[in-house]
Order: C-alpha cells, then structure tokens, then sequence
C-alpha cells in the first residue's frame, strides 16, 4: 500500500505540473522576459531564473525542490520505519531467534527500502514521459531519464542516511530521520544561499545540494562531485550500517 | 551429562546505567534439564535471555550454548534453539500458519507432521489473522513456533502466561517430551507452581545477581516448618517467646506462628514444656523460598 500510494502521489504531482506547461508554453518567452527581474535569491531557490523554457520549467517546477522533497520524505519515512518498527514493536526478536545473520536481516530491509524505491521511480517516470509527450516539450527523452533518476538517487541518498543512522546504534537510531531531514533541506537552503551570503560559500561546498544542477542534468551532464558524494555516500553509509548493526544490542 | 547452556561470569551494563543489569552471573544447564529462573520484575530474567539469544552484547563473560560461543557462533546456535519471548510480540496482519511457515522457511523447513500435532494438541487457531487473536491464542501461536523445531535448547520467558489451564497441561507434557528427548530447558516464570512442578534446578536471581541456586528438591529438603500454636494463657506464649529453640511470632495474645531455630525435636521439646490447644503445620513452598529472598534484602 505503501508502495501504491507514494507512486500514485508522487505521479499525480509531477503530470499536474508537466501538463500545466500547455497553459504558458506559448508564452514562455514573454514571462521569462517579464520576470527578468526576479531576485538573484529567489531565483537560487528555484534553482535559476529561468522559469519558463522546457528546461527551466521541468528544473524549477519538479526537478530542483519538488520531486526531491518528496522523494526525501518518503526514503527518510520508509527507512526509519523499515528499521525501527519490528525492533520497537519486538518482532525483530521473532526473525532473529531464527538462524538468520543481523546484516542478512538488515540488507534484506535494505533491498525492500531499495525496490520500493526503484517502483515509485519507474511509474513516476514513465509518467513524467508521456506527459512531457502530450505537452510536446522539446526535451531529449534520455536526458530527462537521467534526470529523474539521478533526482531519485539524489534525494534516496538522505533515506540512506537515515538507514545507516538507524543501523548504526541505539542512540542515533532515535535522531536519524531528523538529522536525515535538516541535512538535506538545511543543505537546499545554505547551498541557495550561498551566492550572496559570503560566509556560507565554504559550507556550500561540502553539501550535496551544491553540486545538484537539474538544468546541466537536463542538457544531459552531471556534476562529477555529485558523483562522488552519491559514490561516496553509499559506501560510507553501506560500511556503517553493516558494522553498526551487527555489534549493536538490537530493540 | 554435557551443559548444553553455560553462563560464565555474564556482566551486562546497559548505555547510561552505572549499575549492572546482570552481575557476575554463572549458570550451567544440562541436557534434559529443566532449569527454572525467578526473580521480581526488573531483577534481570529478560535480559538474561535477550544474552542467551544474542539480541543484546554481554559487557563481559560469556555464554556457551551446546559448546558454541553466544555471540561469535549466533546464527549456528540459532538452529538448536527454540525461543519464546516474554508477552510475545507476533505480526498482527498474517495468520499463524503464514507466519510459522514464513520462519520456517528461514530455519530450512520443519517436520509438518509434527507442526499438526502441536496445532491439534494447543488447539490453536492457525488460519486466523494473529491480529484477531485473544491473548491466550497469541501465547499458543508463539509456544508453537518456539517448541516445532523439537530444538536441542528451548529458552522461554513466562511460558504459560494467558494460557488457560488445560492448555497449560499441555504445555507441561510437551516439556516433558522435550526433557525426555534429552533437550535442554531454560524458563522463566512467575508461577511457583510450575516451577515446582516441572523444574529439576531453579535460580533466583534479585538486582542482577543469582542468590540461590539449586534442584527443587533440595529447596524442599531444607525448609524448617512453620507451626501456628494457640497456647492455653499468656504465660505460655511469654514462655514459648524466651525459648531459645523457637523462633516466634504473634497472630494475637494467644496464637503464634512458631518456627524451629536449629533442630526441630529441640523445638518440640520446647513446645511440650506448655499447655497446647491446637497446632497446624503451615507447608512452606517455593514461593514462601522466593519470599524469603527477597524479604533479606528488605532487611539489608
């Protein structure tokens, strides 16, 4: 049910937000020029000033801040609650008087939290697809694949965290989805702010949101130090989660 | 017999507690024993067994079950042993059959044959959602996924609790097949009764740490009686009072609750020295031992 709800959710979304690029498609140009204006601040939360082209659209419409809040509350959500729920409730007790290894039972949970994630993706591209299809977006139909995909393994990253946090020990177990979230939106809004505020230019750099440009992802590039955060992430998080949990004292 | 559960100098602190929640405990049970552990709520029953389970990390000692290191040989150790944890927590959404072949199929199959027997004599309610379940039914589905492997090492904490005594029935005579099989049982209980009935060792455990420990037979053996004497006058009573033999109570003026101090015919010699009018002998049990235990640390 999960699984349903969070792709018809996330799905609704992003072809309510797609299709309504037909009622300003003929006028992109004009609003663009109308908002030429818009502060270089606001712009940065949008992830640019550029509003209203096919790209500009799909960045600051889904790709920089809608889809990947979503997609982090759902990743953060489903892995606190994938890790914590049978160790609060005890039933962790029941698979685990069974000859069944800690890191078995964690990346079994790991795998579900993965396909889970890997479904709501699929239907919501395949989605986003069709819709950009209908409004006749001029936008290259791989680029827009890496572009969903790379937004999904952005935002999922946090909802690794978030696992690993879980994993790692009792006490960190309590505060991860928390720190999961002030992270990832603390990172969006220092990393937005960053080009006017002087003293967050530095702390910019060692965030992820940093290196997360949707627009160069869009025209079919993406940064090298997102690969390396996500690269890095992943082993940081996979090695944490699988010490942690199997030394710790479980529920 | 070999010890099919050895518990040597077990140490557990949990994070933040300065004071341990298990302290220097040693245990060894054999197999085909039944070995029954009392204590109050929060003396260190559950934790004792989370260790034996390896759900939790001892912060020293060690733990041997059936010559295997708790902690280093956890998921080998698993495949001896049937668990059954205190106010057992099942999943409310699937039936029992559903969850009971679902943890088979994690243990690499059972004997069907006898999962059918276990379901007849508890007659539990297999093909209904757990969720649905009264307490006593939960009990059921648990003791049945703790008892079907026909482990060598049965670990079970409050095994009868919510059953009704018939089931209850049951359960001692599938711990008998168990005992007779040669397995091992570790089980906690509130129940003196069953503890008395079923056990061949006990332990009590108060505060973390074990303060008595031996076959039930021997906490019979060393019981002095308890007599409640209603003597003719006060002058007896005062007389029963100063004997040194005797160690006295009042109930009233005239009514005492008298126990032996070193031997009980140098009580009775004691007693035969004043007018008697009535005389029941009060049977101690394992409780009134339990009680004892813990009345000492009240007077510490």
């Amino acid at each position: 049910m999960f699984t349903l709800w969070w792709s018809i959710g996330v799905s609704v979304l992003v072809s309510i937000t797609i299709l309504s690029f037909l009622a300003i498609k003929d006028e992109a140009a004009q609003l663009n020029q109308a908002l030429s204006g818009i502060t270089d601040t606001a712009g940065s939360f949008l992830g640019g000033s550029d509003l209203f082209s096919p790209i500009g659209y799909l960045n600051s419409q889904i790709y920089f801040i809608l889809l990947p809040i979503l997609v982090i509350i759902m990743t953060v959500n489903l892995a606190s609650s994938l890790m914590s729920k049978d160790e609060s409730d005890l039933t962790v007790e029941l698979v685990l008087s069974r000859p069944v290894s800690r890191n078995h039972l964690m990346f079994g949970k790991l795998l579900a939290w993965f396909t889970i994630l890997f479904t709501v993706f699929v239907v919501s591209y395949g989605v986003a697809a069709v819709c950009v299809k209908i409004v006749d977006m001029p936008i290259n139909q791989w680029n827009l694949l890496l572009t969903h995909a790379i937004s999904f393994i952005f935002s999922a990253s946090f909802g690794l965290i978030a696992f690993a946090l879980t994993a790692v020990s009792r006490f960190t177990r309590r505060i991860a989805g928390v720190i999961a979230i002030v992270f990832s939106l603390g990172g969006y809004v220092i990393s937005s702010l960053s080009g006017f505020v002087d003293g967050f230019k530095f702390i910019a750099k060692l965030l992820p949101y940093h290196y997360y440009d949707t627009v160069q992802m869009l025209s079919g590039k993406v940064d090298l130090g997102l690969v390396i955060y996500l690269v890095g992430i992943t082993a940081v998080a996979l090695v944490a989660m699988s010490v942690g949990y199997s030394r710790r004292d479980i529920g | 017999m070999a010890s099919a559960i050895v518990l040597d100098k077990l140490t557990k602190y949990y994070p933040g507690s300065k004071a341990p929640a298990i302290n220097q405990l040693s245990i060894s049970i054999k197999s085909g024993e039944v070995y029954g552990f009392l204590g109050s709520n929060g003396a260190g029953k559950s934790t004792t067994i989370r260790l034996i389970l390896d759900f939790i990390r001892p912060s020293s000692g060690r733990i041997t079950v059936q010559g295997m290191d708790s902690v280093a040989d956890s998921v080998a150790i698993r495949r001896h042993i049937g668990y059954l944890a205190g106010d057992v927590a099942l999943p409310k959404r699937v039936t029992g059959r559903q969850l009971l072949h679902h943890l088979a199929s994690l243990s690499g199959g059972i004997d069907l044959d006898y999962l059918g027997k276990l379901e007849k004599d508890f007659q539990a309610q297999l093909d209904k959602r757990i969720g649905t379940l009264s307490k006593g039914n939960r009990q059921k589905i648990g003791l049945i996924q703790a008892l079907m492997w026909q482990p060598n090492v049965s670990v079970l904490d409050d095994p009868t609790s919510g059953l009704d005594p018939l089931m209850q029935e049951q359960f001692y005579s599938a711990i008998s097949d168990a005992k007779k099989r040669g397995a091992a049982i570790f089980l906690s209980s509130h129940s003196f009764s069953e503890v008395e009935r079923i056990c061949d060792h006990i332990g009590i455990i108060r505060a973390g740490e074990l303060v008595y420990e031996g076959t039930v037979a021997s906490v019979a053996a060393k019981r002095m009686p308890n007599w409640q004497v209603t003597v003719s006058s006060k002058a007896d009573a005062a007389t029963l009072k100063k004997s040194k033999s005797l160690k006295v109570s009042n109930l009233s003026d005239l009514s005492l609750t008298v126990c032996p101090v070193a031997s009980i015919s140098s009580a009775l010699l004691a007693l035969s020295k004043v007018e008697i009018k009535s005389m029941t002998i009060k049977q101690d049990n394992l409780e009134d031992e339990f009680m004892s235990f813990y009345n000492q640390e009240g007077q510490k």
